[in-house]
């Protein structure tokens, strides 16, 4: 006996202080509640939440009623049989226990915070006040009154949370739903709620039904049913919309609070501004009872408040599979094939293939340890079999499938009609026939099929149209019937200086277009003009005009560039006069580099001359053989540059024995003559050996009477010497 | 009863009091290894949340392309049509209108401020009624796809605050590109391929400057930093391997590289290194994602048409808005645009003319293809521009000439596809100076979009300078009437 009672004592012991253990760790996890993740493992105790917390009522019940009941012994010194003090304690550890397990437990997804703070919360304070209890039984177990008060709330206590916890398990009126008229309206997504059922209902039903029912039928107006609420009551139908003020009911609904005749009738529950307003949209809009909320317009009253009504952050579908282990995702995500969640709540997985050459089938049939949980497979662009097809088709969760430009062919679509859920299927970029797309009609969920750019015909389309009506067609956008017109070609070849026999390239991006030109100043036409192949060679200095034609659109607009040849380039330079300060072109070295320059003479690419005339000495190391020399030269008349009065072009064997070979005088532009562009003079011999080449260009001495700087001496630019 | 509290208080004894510390302390030893960062110090909270990169709710939209009008495009010559302008043409705007706005250094002090109704006809599209303008005949055929809100409003009157506002959230720079926030919140979707790309296009219209901070990423890791796409015909120049360096060697070259970088990311610690190894190794798939991008030559015929044959210059607006279709297609999850030109303070009609050329026929062959590849629904594209343009005119009103100035308190910006609702949302006066109802700020037009990609816009934080932050700072609500 007294080793029994030894042992009681030591598990006395032991399970009063694992329950001090229990209570401590309780306050810890509650304090760092929000970063705490739970490992599996406790997963698995926290789920074992709803069988322990049958230990803790049934044992603290049972204490308190022996508190509460058990007669009072006479004598003072008297206590509670022995045994109930280790109810008490058995009570307290398994409560504190299994708040514990409670807290592991709301840790997992899926409870909504607002309904488990109460229950958490009672669950805590019993778990503590049970151990209080059991800690500080004697004290407070020494007077009637007080022991029984304070049983009394621990077991209320007790049983609310109980009750509350019931409410998390069950349902929120499970207790009393018996008792209740069923009314059970399912949760509806925004794009299919109907405004009678899923917006205005719900609102009669809370604010007047209650009035107005079978059973309680105020005024004879019953608003339970469609058609009841549309026959009216005794003073009438609800709604007129002929009248200003939208008939009976809003009227009513609009009277002042206080009015004998307001609804609902003072004391009851009012109908909020919101309320009203949606009611007043619904009627405005004829009150009907089968439209849809994406009927109304975006700003409507009625539209937002149904969206935020149906629409709360993820409203989204739910999926009746489970979701597939992070590791598998894990291991089956690639650089190419990215596997996601459609969110972080979500078991349902979006699957997208990337690079066309990396691809192979098994990269489709390795998904099979996730065939239940993708619900959307994007695999545009990668090189499909149709044999594919039959791998796609065991992923029987499909919602979407994209298969644009995957090279399939109609004749495995029939595989697909496995995929029972499937709402939308584009096939775009596929030579698929409208034959194919009958097999589609077994899929009963489909709704949205995206064929553009398929083997199917305008007229096909409007036969499978009419054929699946439940199916809205995307045939996309075509382009036979709109004739644009053409961009312009391409230049290709920048540099204007032509050397010797190289070749001007043009180019267009658009496929099969065709680049005709002429080089002699006339617009190209389609017909006439000389059809651009490899490259353009030129002969001479030439200004090339390109426009692009093809079969189906307008001609192009016209581009041109004038290009210059050059056969031999001087070997050095020399200006024998003195250039203007700041245009001396490196000592005149830019008129033998080989570059047109664009027509910013600041740019120093030019050499400008004003108080002399320009003058400058071309040497060849070798004797050349040239027949002409061309002079490319600049005017702005804004900036006083002029074309020269007079050219000259010199040359020969010897520096000191120079022939002229040509020269040219030139008309002073009048005042309407355009004011900024690139002058070319040409001047043409027979064909000599020449070792040297003097060239002379005078400025113009006074500048005309309408200048701005009129009477003041002009400028001469030149930036390259072209010889050929 | 005394004597047994006398007896209780007698039993505590030291031994007591050690044997019950040590089960408290237990206890507690035993729950701190449930929180994994209890010890790592510093652990950052909010990049443990963020690493699943994983939407908080099914998202409505997958990608965005955010066709920027950079400059401020006239929303009352294109789609708020005050038929009453015109007919007060020329009258001073009333200044109970005009309330307290603050003006711009052009206009402030101008002694009148006189009314300039459109040059242009408007017609309504659409099952919702929408004006639109005679210059976009493209957009109006697809207004039926078209969330046109009419009532965002900005606090920013110059074009680089509001700019930076509407990208980053904060009229002043050095926060995260709303592209960067996506990246952060949501990853890359193609791990070959920046989650975020930049692509720059001008107008002949009066241009405004675009600058790399828009497209920045703040303090966010640097891997959310936008990517600018070249306008020439290399899109992502140095991209190719140069002569002689095979795909092999460049491989070892980067392994080497990235264990160098390793080394010394192990010895200083700095996360940035670790960005550059990823950077690398992104650029070397990038070699081959980029090319089957980029190469135009295989799309068909009717997609030329349907974007315009500019769409193949290399720079334009339309070859831009090809380009961020094909990248959105790829899996980029935000593709932004910029196309300059719209800051018609001046000559208005010609500008406006010359940009709704630019961008008209683009703008809607993108809605059209994206809808034609199953692909609308999952993209959100937005069009317009960083505020609005006065109603009255600026300088000189003559009868086919005027310019606007900017006008930050109401203006139209609109959406198509990614889960909005087409149609019109809010209203203006008939003046189209102040808002009527419904009033969109740019805050709630981030937190929307947010919305619309999955995130709630509260819950999408950064922890900085001891704060958190949020593309939408303090404010913002999701606006659920143009949600579909």
């Amino acid at each position: 006996m007294p080793v029994v009672f030894f042992i009681m004592l030591r598990f006395r012991t032991l399970l009063y202080n694992s329950t001090f253990f229990l209570c401590c760790f309780l306050a810890f996890i509650l304090l760092f509640e929000s970063r705490i993740q739970i490992p599996a493992w406790l997963q698995v105790v926290g789920r074992m939440h709803p069988l322990l917390l049958h230990f803790p009522i049934t044992l603290l019940v049972l204490y308190g009623l022996a508190v509460l009941f058990f007669p009072r012994p006479p004598s003072p010194n008297a206590k509670l049989p022995d045994w109930t003090d280790d109810v008490l304690l058995a009570g307290a550890f398994t409560a504190t226990l299994t708040a514990l397990m409670g807290i592991l437990l709301s840790q997992e997804e899926g409870y909504e915070a607002e309904m488990i703070f109460w229950h958490k919360w009672t669950g805590v304070a019993t778990a503590f006040l049970s151990f209080g209890w059991y800690s500080f039984r004697s004290a407070l177990m020494a007077k009637v009154l007080p022991a029984r008060l304070f049983s009394g709330v621990a077991v209320v206590l007790m049983l609310a949370t109980g009750h509350l916890g019931g409410n998390l398990t069950h349902g929120e009126s499970f207790l009393i739903s018996p008792l209740l008229p069923a009314n059970e309206t399912e949760s509806v997504a925004l794009d299919e709620a109907l405004v009678f059922a899923h917006v205005v209902q719900p609102i009669l039903e809370e604010k007047c039904v209650s009035c107005h029912n079978t059973n309680k039928a105020k005024g004879e107006l019953i608003m339970t049913t469609a058609e009841l609420l549309q026959k009216g009551g005794k003073n009438g139908t609800p709604w007129d919309t002929t009248q200003a003020d939208l008939g009976l009911l809003l009227r009513r609904v609009h009277l002042a609070p206080d009015d004998k005749k307001h609804m609902p009738p003072k004391g009851k529950t009012q109908l909020t501004a919101e309320e009203i307003q949606v009611l007043e949209s619904w009627i405005r809009r004829g009150a009907s009872f089968m439209s849809k909320v994406v009927e109304f317009p975006a700003q409507d009253p009625l539209f937002i408040f149904a969206s935020n009504r149906l629409q709360s952050g993820g409203a989204a579908e739910t999926f009746d599979f489970a979701a597939a282990s992070d590791k598998t995702i894990r291991e089956l995500t690639t650089n190419y094939r990215v596997i996601t969640p459609l969110s972080a709540n979500s078991p349902g997985l979006t699957v997208n293939f990337f690079n066309a050459a990396s691809f192979k089938s098994s990269d489709l049939t390795e998904l099979s340890p996730i065939k239940e949980q993708i619900v959307v497979l994007d695999a545009s662009f990668m090189p499909l079999q149709d044999s594919d097809l039959a791998t796609i088709s065991q992923f029987s969760n499909l919602r979407k499938l994209v298969l644009n430009f995957t090279g399939i062919t109609g004749k495995a679509l029939n595989d697909l009609t496995k995929l029972s859920k499937l709402r939308e299927l584009s096939l775009t970029g596929n030579t698929i026939q409208s034959t194919d797309i009958q097999k589609l009609k077994e899929i009963s969920s489909l709704q949205r099929l995206y064929l553009w750019n398929t083997a199917i015909s305008p007229e096909d389309f409007v036969k499978i149209r009419n054929e699946m009506k439940n199916v809205t067609f995307e045939s996309g956008f075509r382009s036979d019937t709109v004739v644009l017109q053409l961009n312009p070609p391409l230049i290709e070849t920048k540099e204007q200086i032509i050397k010797g026999e190289s070749q001007i390239r043009l180019k267009h991006q658009i496929a099969g277009t065709v680049i005709r030109y002429t080089v002699d100043g006339t617009q190209p036409d389609s017909l006439s003009s000389l059809v651009y192949k490899n490259g353009i060679q030129i002969k001479e200095n030439t200004r090339l005009i390109a426009r692009a034609f093809k079969p189906g659109w307008y001609g192009s607009g016209s581009v041109e560039r004038t290009y210059y040849r050059t056969t031999s380039k001087p070997d050095s330079v020399q200006l024998l006069t003195k250039p203007g300060q700041q245009y001396a072109g490196q000592a005149g070295k830019v008129l033998i580099d080989g570059v047109k320059s664009d027509r910013d003479f600041k740019n120093g690419k030019w050499v400008g001359f004003r108080e002399e005339p320009l003058s400058a000495m071309f040497y060849f190391q070798k004797p050349i053989s040239a027949r002409q020399v061309s002079l490319s030269m600049l005017q702005n008349i804004g900036s006083s540059i002029f074309p020269p009065v007079r050219l000259e072009v010199w040359g020969g064997m010897e520096a000191g024995k120079l022939k002229l070979l040509g020269s040219k005088k030139l008309p002073i532009p009048a005042e309407k003559d355009p004011r900024n562009e690139d002058l070319l003079y040409e001047f043409s011999f027979t064909a000599q050996p020449l070792k040297y080449i003097k060239v002379i260009a005078v400025p113009l001495a006074k500048l005309p009477p309408w200048h701005s700087s009129k009477g003041e001496p002009g400028w001469v630019f030149m930036d390259e010497i072209l010889i050929n | 009863m005394e004597k047994n509290i006398f007896e209780f208080g007698l039993n505590q004894n030291r031994r007591h009091f050690l044997s019950k510390l040590s089960l408290g302390l237990g206890s507690a030893a035993l729950g701190s290894l449930l929180i994994p960062d209890l010890f790592k110090g510093g652990g950052d909270p909010d990049s443990q949340e963020m690493l699943n990169g994983l939407a908080h709710f099914a998202p409505k939209a997958k990608r965005i392309i955010y066709l920027f009008q950079n400059g401020a495009p006239s929303q009352l010559d294109l789609f708020d049509y005050k038929p009453t302008l015109n007919k007060m043409q020329g009258q001073d705007l009333p200044a109970s209108i005009r309330g307290e706005q603050r003006l711009t250094g052009m206009t402030a002090g101008q002694a009148t401020f006189p009314l300039a109704g459109s040059a242009f006809n408007f017609k309504q599209y659409g099952d919702g009624g929408a004006w639109i303008s005679e210059l976009l005949p493209n957009i109006s055929r697809v207004a039926n796809d078209i969330c046109f809100i009419k009532t965002i409003h900005t606090e920013a009157i110059n074009h680089d605050p509001a700019l930076t506002f509407f990208q980053t959230g904060a009229q002043v720079g050095n926060r995260p590109s709303m592209g960067a926030w996506l990246s952060y919140g949501l990853g890359s979707e193609n791990k070959n391929l920046p989650a975020y790309c930049v692509l720059l296009s001008r107008g002949k219209g009066n241009g405004q400057g675009v600058y790399s901070k828009l497209w920045t990423n703040g303090f966010l890791d640097s891997v959310h930093q936008g990517v600018q796409f070249s306008s020439g015909e290399n899109p992502v120049l140095y991209l190719n391997d140069p002569d002689g360096m095979s795909q092999t060697e460049r491989r070892k070259m980067l392994d080497k590289l990235a264990e160098l970088n390793q080394s010394t990311y192990a010895e200083f610690g700095d996360p940035e290194i670790n960005t550059k190894i990823q950077q690398y190794e992104m650029a070397f798939r990038m070699q081959t994602a980029v090319p089957e991008i980029t190469d135009i030559s295989k799309e068909p015929e009717s997609t030329v048409k349907l974007y315009g044959p500019e769409c193949l210059v290399p720079g334009t607006y339309a070859a831009n808005v090809l380009l961020a279709r094909k990248l959105s297609e790829k899996g980029v999850r935000f593709v932004q645009l910029y196309h300059q030109g719209w800051d018609s303070h001046g000559n208005l009609p010609n500008e406006l003319r010359g940009q709704c050329q630019d961008v008209d026929q683009a703008s809607a062959a993108l809605i059209t293809d994206l809808k034609q590849r199953g692909l609308l629904d999952e993209t959100l594209v937005i069009w317009g521009g960083e505020f609005g343009r006065t109603n009255y005119c600026q300088g000189k009103l003559a009868p086919d000439n005027y310019g606007r100035d900017h006008h930050p308190r109401c203006f139209t910006i609109w959406m198509a596809g990614g889960g909005v609702k087409p149609g019109v949302y809010g209203e203006t006066d008939e003046f189209g100076y102040n808002i009527v109802k419904d009033p969109v700020h740019v805050n709630d037009f981030h937190a929307t979009i947010l919305h619309l990609m999955g995130m709630d816009h509260e819950k999408l934080t950064y922890k900085h300078l001891g704060r958190r932050y949020r593309l939408t700072d303090v404010a913002g609500k999701v606006v659920n009437g143009i949600i579909a």
